[in-house]
């Protein structure tokens, strides 16, 4: 939430993007980072980037380090290792953090409304305005539902994406 | 074996756009028209009655919901390790029972919010029993915070030396002094980063908050989102600045009690 915001200081009309660096140095007026997707994309990336860290921190501190070093040994190199060795054995950390990324992401009503403007609707926003001013609350019920079955979509995934054994845990 | 210096580049550039919004809020919160630099927004701030009553009750919630939440998580750990004893498979209801703390981080907060709503409501229209106050709340942040202390709990589990419990119980322990004096100590340093986590994301947490907080008990996040809709103030540069504060200072207290009593238990960690 404060990290939202003050990314909203930073790229706001006054802030020291555009503020203090692109309109009086560049001279480029009339432009605005804020009330588009890309901006709300780049919130997103920027708030739940530590929800995917964790997960493949996790499945990297799983893989022996005797894999990489038997590989160095049998003379592969920096980018052979990690494409046939420590990428496909993090492949279940990635899995999962991709999956907690999309649900958080999904579902979030806040950073859209703070970084977005009227035409940046997701499902979140949508949710908590028919719940908040149109006091709709069957309607809104009905569509937070809707996007719990659309989250099954990357639990799927995720649960292709493990390795057999690793499934029911 | 070192990396090619392009990751080296493509890491502090992530550093870089990590920490400059939060450096430019701090840098923004100290600016004034008149002199460059003064305490002027953190004066204002500082009268301001109403954020420190939204403080007040943030600060009340994070602490409770982060207790409650650890205790019911070690509670969750006895649980689990009983399983492990009695080698219970996934297809096993106790089994599928006791993974349902795991459910709420992977349900959105939106949806958690709603459910928690209707639930509260429901139980006043039908037995006119109202929780009132931070009550809420602090029970919505607690079961959402549940599912992150389990999850760190089953990881710490995964990697726990068996034989030592089994040592205690061939000498002769019950099991319930076997969890509270050798399993307990243990699970402590997971336990102790649990309710940092559970604190820190209900200190964060807004979604949940507007929609079970009553009149009155709204929180710190709640006063920052209504008054950015309203316009924005350098005020909340200043608020912003001290809610980072706050969050520093308790995570730095937390690491240095980590590293005090914990540290010799596991190097590994």
């Amino acid at each position: 939430m404060i990290r939202i915001y003050a990314l909203n200081g930073l790229l706001g009309p006054d802030g020291y993007l555009i503020g203090t660096f692109l309109s009086p140095v560049l001279g480029i007026k009339n432009f605005f980072l804020l009330g588009n997707q890309g901006t709300v994309i780049l919130g997103m990336i920027y708030a739940y980037a530590p929800f995917m860290a964790y997960p493949i921190y996790l499945a990297l501190m799983k893989i022996p380090i005797q894999f990489v070093e038997a590989a160095v040994d049998l003379g592969a190199r920096h980018y052979n290792v990690f494409w046939h060795i420590i990428f496909p054995l993090s492949l279940s950390g990635l899995a999962t953090g991709c999956s907690m990324v999309f649900v958080s992401s999904f579902c979030d009503g806040v950073i859209p409304e703070i970084l977005g403007d009227d035409k940046t609707l997701v499902m979140g926003r949508v949710i908590l305005h028919t719940f908040f001013q149109e006091r709709n609350w069957p309607k809104s019920c009905a569509l937070a539902l809707l996007s719990l079955t659309a989250l099954l979509i990357p639990w799927l995934c995720a649960y292709i994406c493990r390795r057999p054994h690793e499934r029911i845990t | 074996m070192t990396p090619p210096y392009w990751i080296y580049g493509i890491s502090c550039l992530w550093l870089f756009l990590l920490y400059t919004p939060l450096f430019e809020l701090v840098v923004n919160s100290f600016r004034d028209p008149l002199s460059l630099w003064s305490w002027h927004w953190y004066h204002l701030l500082f009268q301001d009655l109403e954020i420190f009553k939204c403080l007040l009750n943030s600060l009340k919630i994070a602490l409770a919901s982060a207790t409650l939440a650890t205790i019911v998580g070690a509670l969750f750990g006895f649980i689990w390790m009983q399983q492990f004893h009695e080698k219970q498979k996934w297809h096993d209801f106790k089994y599928q029972l006791s993974q349902i703390i795991l459910i709420p981080q992977v349900i959105p907060d939106i949806v958690m919010g709603l459910g928690f709503m209707l639930l509260f409501n429901g139980i006043y229209v039908h037995t006119g029993w109202r929780l009132s106050g931070i009550m809420p709340t602090i029970l919505a942040h607690a079961t959402v915070g549940l599912g992150f202390v389990g999850l760190l709990l089953k990881h710490r589990l995964a990697e726990f030396d068996f034989r030592l419990e089994e040592a205690a119980l061939d000498l002769g322990a019950r099991p319930h002094s076997v969890f509270i004096s050798i399993v307990l100590p243990l699970l402590m340093p997971t336990l102790l980063m649990g309710w940092l986590f559970v604190f820190i994301i209900s200190l964060d947490d807004v979604i949940l908050a507007s929609f079970t907080s009553g009149p009155g008990s709204s929180t710190l996040p709640q006063y920052l989102l209504s008054s950015l809709r309203l316009g924005i103030t350098p005020m909340m540069n200043a608020l912003g600045s001290f809610i980072l504060c706050i969050m520093t200072l308790v995570t730095c207290m937390g690491c240095m009690v980590y590293r005090a009593f914990f540290m010799h238990h596991n190097k590994k960690l």
